[in-house]
């Protein structure tokens, strides 16, 4: 069973970067993004729609290539975690984890007994369908597999201390959009508020000696949080990738057309 | 890794050696290449002359042979170019021509697979085929030329009839016999040990011979894989899917019952 670099690079204090996939959902995308140096990707199925059969695929096409495929799952419940892990997911995210029971189970879903409460399959996607001693397999998954909790609600950041605690956490991931639409003030992330709970919540991670992550939205915002001690970066999602390099290059040819004066009115002859 | 990526197969085949693979009708799943190759198999064909499988689905199993040893081979349903070219762009590794019958389909195979000024391929680079990495053209086109295997299934009596001028083609790597066709269309429907079919066989055998062209077969038994494989043929494709599966759970069925 193949490990997760992702994971290892982590816990040497060293940082990851990669992006995350809302909608282009084909079978050359991982190889995409690898090529253009992402280490790792991660799938939505939170808001895009996603479902397991189509992830299933996408991971299978993460196979061999030196990429690591991630999921966020809908909510924090075992079928979704569970079943994310056996079709090859190596890193779980769960969006708005507000307590360190939440933050616990999510630890329970991820492991085989007697750390947890995983069932257990092998043979299948998650081990590349190979032979071999099932301890093995049980250590390994249990040792690759990265949770990452998403700190997003006015319960998260109040409760970050206590999730931060929870053995098995490994990552706290601001879900910045989404903090500031529940403490009231919508993408305002100068405000005193937000800026208070991400500081709790860079306290909390550095108490506990857990990684912080983010979604890295431009350039200045990767500096400001790099500077705050993030070091799991998702840079960007597919659509708005896309969109951001189409617009670009859109650009000089609206900028050509403007540049010769429009085409002299040709006349009609009257009817 | 440089662009497009070797094929291990065509370089094995080369060398003298004898490949294994996966014949695939089926079971497009995206666990597919990984289990074939936990199994062993160096390669898999995935049919699209029978299987109804679209160059959308081959793209996709191609996609999920990506970071693994096994070479995805195409069987392509006719001697077309749009077949040959559009699965290449997928990535297929090598590409399976049935029921060739003219010198003249061998040389459209061998122009439809590879780029001007040796054929005539429509260009397509940071796609699939080269796993969408960017530069290096001329470095492209020369090593699509060295991995792409080719070859040409020899399984009617008018491929039999042309069989020298089809085997004098250069360009193309490989003769496959296609058994069941071939013993249909000498009229012994099925009959494997048939003189006539032997005959055709041995046919093929010599031509392969004589024009350094590597022997191929799907086989669908360990008997007929020894047999062929005695009798030179160095690729084999083993099944297929739908016959592993049907055999293996027919076998434990059995062993039930008898127990």
């Amino acid at each position: 069973m193949v490990d997760n670099p992702v994971k290892q690079k982590l816990l040497r204090g060293e940082a990851a970067f990669g992006t995350m996939a809302f909608e282009c959902f084909v079978p050359g995308l991982p190889q995409m993004v690898k090529a253009a140096g992402a280490e790792f990707l991660l799938f939505d199925m939170e808001h895009s729609g996603l479902e397991f059969e189509t992830l299933k695929q996408l991971i299978a096409a993460c196979r061999g290539i030196g990429l690591v495929p991630m999921c966020r799952v809908p909510a924090g419940q075992y079928h979704f975690i569970a079943r994310a892990l056996d079709i090859g997911a190596m890193g779980i995210m769960v969006p708005m984890v507000g307590s360190a029971e939440e933050a616990a189970h999510v630890v329970a879903c991820t492991r085989y007994p007697p750390q947890g409460r995983r069932g257990a399959a092998f043979g299948f996607a998650h081990d590349d369908y190979e032979g071999g001693s099932v301890a093995h397999k049980m250590r390994t998954a249990n040792e690759r597999t990265l949770v990452m909790a998403l700190i997003e609600t006015a319960e998260g950041i109040g409760q970050v201390a206590k999730i931060a605690a929870v053995p098995g956490v490994d990552v706290l991931w601001l879900g910045h959009f989404d903090l500031t639409n529940f403490l009231g003030i919508p993408a305002q992330f100068e405000h005193p508020k937000y800026v208070r709970g991400v500081d709790r919540l860079t306290a909390a991670a550095r108490r506990h000696g857990k990684v912080l992550a983010c979604m890295s939205a431009d350039e200045a915002w990767s500096r400001q949080y790099w500077e705050l001690g993030f070091r799991l970066f998702a840079a960007g999602i597919d659509a708005h990738l896309l969109q951001a390099a189409l617009r670009a290059a859109l650009e000089p040819l609206r900028a050509c057309a403007a540049a010769v004066p429009p085409p002299a009115r040709v006349r009609r002859g009257g009817r | 890794m440089p662009a497009p990526r070797d094929n291990p197969v065509k370089r094995q085949l080369l060398a003298g050696g004898t490949v294994s693979g996966l014949f695939a009708m089926e079971f497009f799943t995206p666990g597919l290449p990984a289990i074939a190759q936990a199994a062993g198999a160096q390669f898999v064909v995935f049919d699209m002359e029978h299987s109804a499988a679209g160059i959308d689905v081959v793209k996709q199993q191609v996609a999920l042979c990506r970071g693994l040893e096994v070479a995805p081979m195409v069987r392509v349903p006719a001697a077309q170019y749009h077949f040959i070219a559009r699965v290449l762009d997928a990535g297929a590794m090598g590409v399976l021509v049935p029921m060739v019958e003219t010198a003249e389909q061998a040389e459209l195979v061998v122009r439809s697979a590879h780029y001007p000024p040796l054929g005539r391929r429509g260009a397509a680079f940071a796609v699939a085929q080269d796993d969408y990495a960017p530069g290096d053209v001329p470095g492209k086109i020369a090593r699509a030329h060295a991995r792409t295997l080719l070859m040409l299934q020899i399984e009617t009596d008018r491929g039999l009839d042309n069989l020298e001028a089809i085997a004098a083609v250069p360009g193309f790597d490989s003769l496959w016999i296609g058994f069941l066709d071939l013993s249909n269309f000498l009229g012994v429907h099925g009959d494997y040990t048939h003189p006539r079919y032997l005959e055709a066989i041995d046919r093929i055998v010599a031509a392969a011979r004589r024009h350094g062209k590597v022997l191929g077969t799907a086989s669908p038994s360990d008997a007929f894989a020894r047999d062929y494989h005695a009798r030179g043929f160095r690729m084999i494709a083993h099944g297929s899917d739908i016959g592993l599966l049907q055999s293996a759970l027919a076998a434990r069925i059995g062993a039930l019952a008898d127990g």
